[in-house]
C-alpha cells in the first residue's frame, strides 16, 4: 500500500492486459491431420453389385476428353470374356477402364471401374514439387500440365498407382489421369460424364458425405448383399470415389495394404526434420571444428612448431 | 593417352608433362605434347576403343530418346515410373558422391591433415557425381527443359523432391567452389583460391548440412510409397538415417576405390606425396567406413525390430534381403576391420568394392526390384541399360580429362 | 333375349378388363393402362424405346414396376416396413419420381430435403435398367442386350 500510481505504472498495466488480452484469443489454427475435407466436395459411390460391365462409361470418358475409343468394343454388353483379373489399368489413352473379377461367391462375374480416387488428401500433390496438382473445393484433383517436368514422383506415390506417363511423346509428355471431368463439368457442378453414361446407375454422384449415407443406407436395407465397409472411406485418409462391393473387396482387386493415413503421414516426419538440420548442423561442426583446431594448436605448440607452415601445405 | 600398363614413354617416345608454373594453353591441354602426339596416344589406347564402341550405339539412342520420347529406349512402364536410369543414375551414383562432404569435413572441420592429399580426388569424385547423377536426370525426365522450374517457376515446397532439388542445386555450387582452388592454380588465378581458402569453413559446413538432407531426403522419397515396397527394403520411420548413413560408407568406399584405380591407370599423374600415404588415408577410410558400416547395419535391425519384420526374414524376400545385407554391408565390415587392424590394404581395397556394388545393390532394390514386389517384376530395357553405360563412359571420359590436367594428384609447382 | 345377354356378357368382360388393365388413383378416378408406350425422355446415345405393356401386365402385377401404387403391398420386402399398409402416390409414371436429370445441383439439393427415408432414388436411366435388366436377367428370359431395347444412334461408341 502506499505505492504511487504513475503514469507509467498506468501504461504498462494497460500494455499487459492488452497483450494478454490479445494472446489469450483463440488460435485458429488448422492442422493438417484435423482436416476433414471439403463440405463442398462431391464424390461418385461406385456399386460393384450394380456394374455389367458394358464399359459405356470408359466410351463416355474418351469421347470427353477426345481420346480415342476403348478397343474391343464388341456390340453385346455382356463382355470382357476372359476376366481381366485386374489386368487393365488406366494408361496414356484411357482414363478409366473397366475390369472382370471372378469370385467365388457370384454366380457371374464382377465388374469394377478403375479411375483416379481423387483423394481428400492426395498423394500425388503431396509429392509433387512443381505444384502441379490442385485439390479444387469440389473435390477433383486436377493436372497442370505446363508446369509438370515429368519426374514421375507422383506415380511412385500414388497409392492406387493411378497416374500414367506420356512415355511415347518427346515434346509432349504428361501425365494422363481422370480429372473427374472438371474443366468441362464438375466445376459447373454437373456429374462427370461417365457417371452420366452409366445405364445400371452404378455410379452414384453426390457430395462425398451424404453418399457414405447412401452406402451405409443400402447396405443396410439389403442384409447380407453387400460387405459392410465402404472401400475409400478411410483408405489413403479417405478418397471421393467409394465402392461397395458384394464380395470381399480383395476378390474383386482391391488394394488393402493401402495405408489409411494420407500418404503425406509418412513423409511429415522427415520433412520437420529439415529445419532441425538446417539449425543444429552449423553451431555443431563449427563446435567440432574449434575443438579440433585449438586441440591441433595445443598438439603444435607442444611440438614447438610453427602455425604458419600449415598455410603453405595448401 | 598413356595405355593402361602403366609405361610412361610408349611408340611416340615422349612422356606426358608433370605440369607445373606458366604454360601456354595448348600445353596445359595437350600435357606438353603436340597435337599429332596427342592424338596418336588417344587412338593407341584400347580403353578408347571399348568407349568407341559403346558411344557409337549409345549416341544414337539418345537421339532416338529425345526425338521421340521415353518409349524408345524404356518399356515405358506405368507400373514402374522409375527405372534404373533413376535407379543407378540418380539413386546409386549420388551416395557413391557423398566423398565430397566427408572427406571436406574430415580435413576442415575435424583438422585431420593426414587426409589432405586425397582430399581433392573426394571433392572432384562429388561434383563429377552430382553433376552426372544430373545428367542422368536429363535423360529420364519426361520434359528436361523444365529441370529449373522448382526452382524458378513453379513451387511444392512440401514435397520431398523440391528438398533435393534445391539441395543439389546449391550443393553443386558448393562442390565446384570447393574444387576452384584446383582448376585456379592450373588456370592460373590466385584471386580465386585466395577467396575461396576464406570461406572455405562455411563452404564446409554448408556441404555438410545439404548433404546430410538430400541424402536422407533421396531416403524420404520412398516414404510416399510405404506399401508398394517391400516391408523389409522400407521403413517409413527410419528410411533416411538409412540412405543417410549408407552414404557415408558409400563415399568412403568410392574413394577407397577410385584412389587405388588411379594409382592403377595413372600412376605417373600422382606425385610421391599422394602415393607414400596412400596407404594410410586408405586404411582411415577404412576406419570411418568400418564405424559407418557398423552402424548402419544396427540400425537395420532396429528397424526391422521397430516395424516387427522378424518373421518376413525367413520368406523368398527375405533370404534375398539377408543375401544384400551380407554381401554388402557384412562382409565389407569384417573386411574394413581385419584389413584396418592387420594393415591389409588390398583386403580393405576389396572390401570397398563390395561396399560399393552393396549401395547400387540396395538402391536398386528399393527402387525397382522390390517395387510393387506384389505385382510383375519389371527387367529393364536393353536400351536402357546402354544408355547407362553410355552416359557411364562421358563420366569417365570427363572423369580422366581433369585428373590429367588439373592438379588433384599431385601439387602444382610455382 | 340372348341378345341382351351377350351385350351384358361382353359389357361385364370388358368393364373387367378394362378394370385389370387400369388403375383406381386415390382420387377414385379409374385410369386405363396404354398398350404400349414409347419411352423417349432420354435419347442420346440410343433412340427410343417402344415398351410393349400389355405383354408385360400378362407377365407381372402392377406392383412389381409401379411400386407406388394400386394399393397393394410392395414386391420389396424392405419397402413394406413402412409401407404395408400400402397407400398409393398419384403419379403412374416413373420419370415423375425418378429424374432425367438425377445429378444436377437441383435434384441433388431436392433429394437432400426429402424428409423421409429415401435418400437413394434412382434416376430414370438407373431405374428402367436396374428394373428391367434386373428382372429380365432373374427370370433368364427376356431382352438383356442393349440393342435388343433400343437401337444405337449413328456415331455412337457405346455398345
Amino acid at each position: 500500500m502506499g505505492a504511487k500510481f504513475s503514469r507509467r505504472t498506468l501504461l504498462k498495466g494497460v500494455l499487459a492486459t492488452a497483450a494478454s488480452a490479445i494472446s489469450m484469443q483463440p488460435f485458429k489454427k488448422t492442422m493438417a491431420h484435423d482436416f476433414q475435407g471439403y463440405q463442398s466436395n462431391r464424390g461418385v459411390l461406385v456399386d460393384l453389385s450394380r456394374c455389367i460391365g458394358c464399359r459405356n462409361c470408359e466410351a463416355a470418358c474418351s469421347r470427353e476428353h477426345g481420346l480415342a475409343p476403348p478397343d474391343e468394343f464388341p456390340e453385346n454388353f455382356q463382355l470382357l470374356e476372359q476376366p481381366t483379373q485386374g489386368v487393365r489399368r488406366p494408361d496414356q489413352n484411357a482414363f478409366t477402364v473397366v475390369n472382370s473379377y471372378e469370385s467365388a461367391l457370384s454366380d457371374h462375374p464382377l465388374f469394377k471401374k478403375i479411375q483416379c480416387n481423387h483423394c481428400l488428401e492426395p498423394a500425388c500433390l503431396t509429392a509433387c514439387f512443381v505444384n502441379a496438382y490442385t485439390k479444387t473445393p469440389e473435390g477433383a484433383v486436377i493436372y497442370d500440365a505446363d508446369v509438370c517436368v515429368g519426374c514421375r514422383t507422383c506415380m511412385v506415390a500414388c497409392p492406387f498407382s493411378i497416374p500414367a506417363f506420356r512415355y511415347d511423346s518427346a515434346f509432349e509428355a504428361r501425365i494422363m489421369k481422370c480429372n473427374f471431368c472438371f474443366d468441362s463439368r464438375l466445376s459447373k457442378h454437373r456429374p462427370p460424364a461417365c457417371v452420366e453414361a452409366c445405364p445400371m446407375e452404378a455410379l452414384t454422384f453426390g457430395y462425398r458425405n451424404e453418399l457414405l449415407q447412401v452406402a451405409r443406407k443400402r447396405i443396410r436395407d439389403a442384409p447380407g448383399k453387400y460387405q459392410n465397409a465402404i472401400y475409400g472411406e478411410f483408405e489413403a485418409g479417405g478418397t471421393s470415389w467409394l465402392y461397395i462391393s458384394p464380395v470381399p473387396f480383395e476378390q474383386a482387386g482391391f488394394d488393402l495394404q493401402v495405408p489409411r493415413q494420407p500418404i503425406l503421414h509418412y513423409v511429415k516426419d522427415f520433412l520437420a526434420v529439415v529445419p532441425m538440420v538446417l539449425t543444429i548442423w552449423p553451431g555443431l561442426f563449427a563446435g567440432l571444428y574449434l575443438l579440433a583446431r585449438n586441440r591441433k594448436i595445443t598438439d603444435d605448440s607442444s611440438n614447438h612448431e610453427d602455425m604458419s607452415d600449415e598455410t603453405i601445405e595448401r | 593417352m598413356k595405355p593402361l600398363s602403366g609405361n610412361l614413354t610408349d611408340a611416340v617416345g615422349r612422356a606426358p608433362v608433370i605440369s607445373g608454373g606458366e604454360q601456354r594453353l595448348l600445353d596445359k591441354l595437350f600435357l606438353g605434347l603436340s597435337g599429332r602426339d596427342y592424338l596418336t596416344r588417344v587412338r593407341t589406347n584400347p580403353l578408347n576403343w571399348v568407349i568407341c564402341l559403346i558411344l557409337v550405339i549409345g549416341i544414337p539412342l539418345l537421339c532416338q530418346r529425345y526425338l521421340y520420347g521415353l518409349q524408345a529406349i524404356t518399356h515405358g512402364s506405368q507400373d514402374y515410373p522409375w527405372g534404373v536410369l533413376l535407379g543407378f543414375g540418380l539413386f546409386g551414383m549420388v551416395p557413391l558422391s557423398a566423398s565430397g562432404f566427408l572427406l571436406s569435413t574430415t580435413v576442415e572441420i575435424f583438422q585431420r591433415d593426414d587426409f589432405r592429399p586425397i582430399e581433392r580426388l573426394a571433392l572432384l569424385n562429388g561434383l563429377l557425381g552430382y553433376f552426372f547423377a544430373v545428367v542422368f536426370l536429363l535423360v529420364d525426365l519426361g520434359m528436361p527443359w523444365r529441370l529449373t522450374y522448382p526452382m524458378v517457376v513453379s513451387f511444392g515446397p512440401a514435397a520431398v523432391l523440391f528438398l533435393v532439388a534445391w539441395h543439389v542445386a546449391t550443393y553443386l555450387s558448393v562442390q565446384v567452389a570447393e574444387i576452384l582452388p584446383a582448376v585456379s592454380e592450373w588456370a592460373g588465378w590466385p584471386g580465386v583460391k585466395r577467396f575461396i581458402l576464406r570461406i572455405t569453413l562455411g563452404l564446409t559446413i554448408a556441404g555438410i548440412i545439404l548433404s546430410t538432407l538430400h541424402q536422407g531426403a533421396l531416403g524420404a522419397l520412398f516414404c510416399y510409397a510405404p506399401a508398394k515396397i517391400h516391408p523389409l527394403w522400407i521403413s517409413p520411420e527410419f528410411q533416411w538415417l538409412h540412405f543417410f548413413v549408407s552414404s557415408i560408407f558409400a563415399g568412403l568406399s568410392m574413394v577407397i576405390i577410385i584412389s587405388w584405380l588411379v594409382t592403377k591407370t595413372m600412376s605417373w599423374r600422382c606425385d610421391q606425396r599422394f602415393l607414400s600415404s596412400l596407404d594410410n588415408i586408405t586404411l582411415g577410410l577404412a576406419k570411418g567406413g568400418a564405424t559407418a558400416l557398423i552402424t548402419y547395419l544396427v540400425i537395420k535391425v532396429v528397424a526391422v525390430a521397430h516395424d516387427q519384420e522378424w518373421l518376413l526374414l525367413i520368406s523368398g524376400w527375405g533370404f534375398y534381403y539377408l543375401l544384400e545385407i551380407a554381401l554388402g554391408t557384412l562382409v565389407p565390415l569384417v573386411a574394413f576391420a581385419y584389413g584396418v587392424r592387420h594393415r591389409r590394404v588390398a583386403l580393405v581395397r576389396w572390401g570397398a568394392l563390395l561396399a560399393v556394388a552393396g549401395i547400387i545393390w540396395n538402391r536398386l532394390n528399393t527402387v525397382m526390384i522390390c517395387y510393387n514386389y506384389r505385382l510383375h517384376q519389371e527387367v529393364p530395357h536393353w536400351k536402357e541399360l546402354w544408355v547407362v553405360v553410355t552416359l557411364l563412359c562421358f563420366y569417365f571420359i570427363v572423369y580422366r580429362f581433369i585428373l590429367y590436367r588439373i592438379p588433384v594428384l599431385f601439387r602444382w609447382r610455382e | 333375349m340372348r341378345i341382351l345377354l351377350f351385350l351384358l356378357c361382353g359389357w361385364a368382360s370388358a368393364a373387367a378388363f378394362s378394370f385389370a388393365a387400369g388403375v383406381t388413383l386415390p382420387s377414385g378416378e379409374m385410369m386405363k393402362a396404354p398398350d404400349s408406350l414409347l419411352l423417349n425422355s432420354i435419347t442420346g446415345i440410343y433412340e427410343e424405346v417402344r415398351f410393349d405393356h400389355v405383354l408385360h401386365d400378362s407377365y407381372a402385377s402392377c406392383v412389381e414396376c409401379h411400386h407406388h401404387l394400386t394399393g397393394k403391398p410392395s414386391a420389396e420386402p424392405g419397402c413394406n416396413y413402412c409401407h404395408r399398409f400400402g397407400t398409393s402416390a398419384s403419379p403412374v409414371d416413373c420419370k415423375s419420381c425418378h429424374l432425367v436429370d438425377r445429378f444436377s445441383e437441383e435434384s441433388l439439393s431436392a433429394q437432400r430435403k426429402q424428409t423421409n427415408y429415401h435418400i437413394d432414388i434412382a434416376g430414370l436411366i438407373g431405374a428402367y435398367h436396374l428394373k428391367c435388366v434386373g428382372c429380365h436377367l432373374s427370370i433368364t428370359a427376356g431382352p438383356t442386350g442393349c440393342q435388343d431395347c433400343h437401337r444405337k444412334q449413328e456415331n455412337s461408341v457405346s455398345p
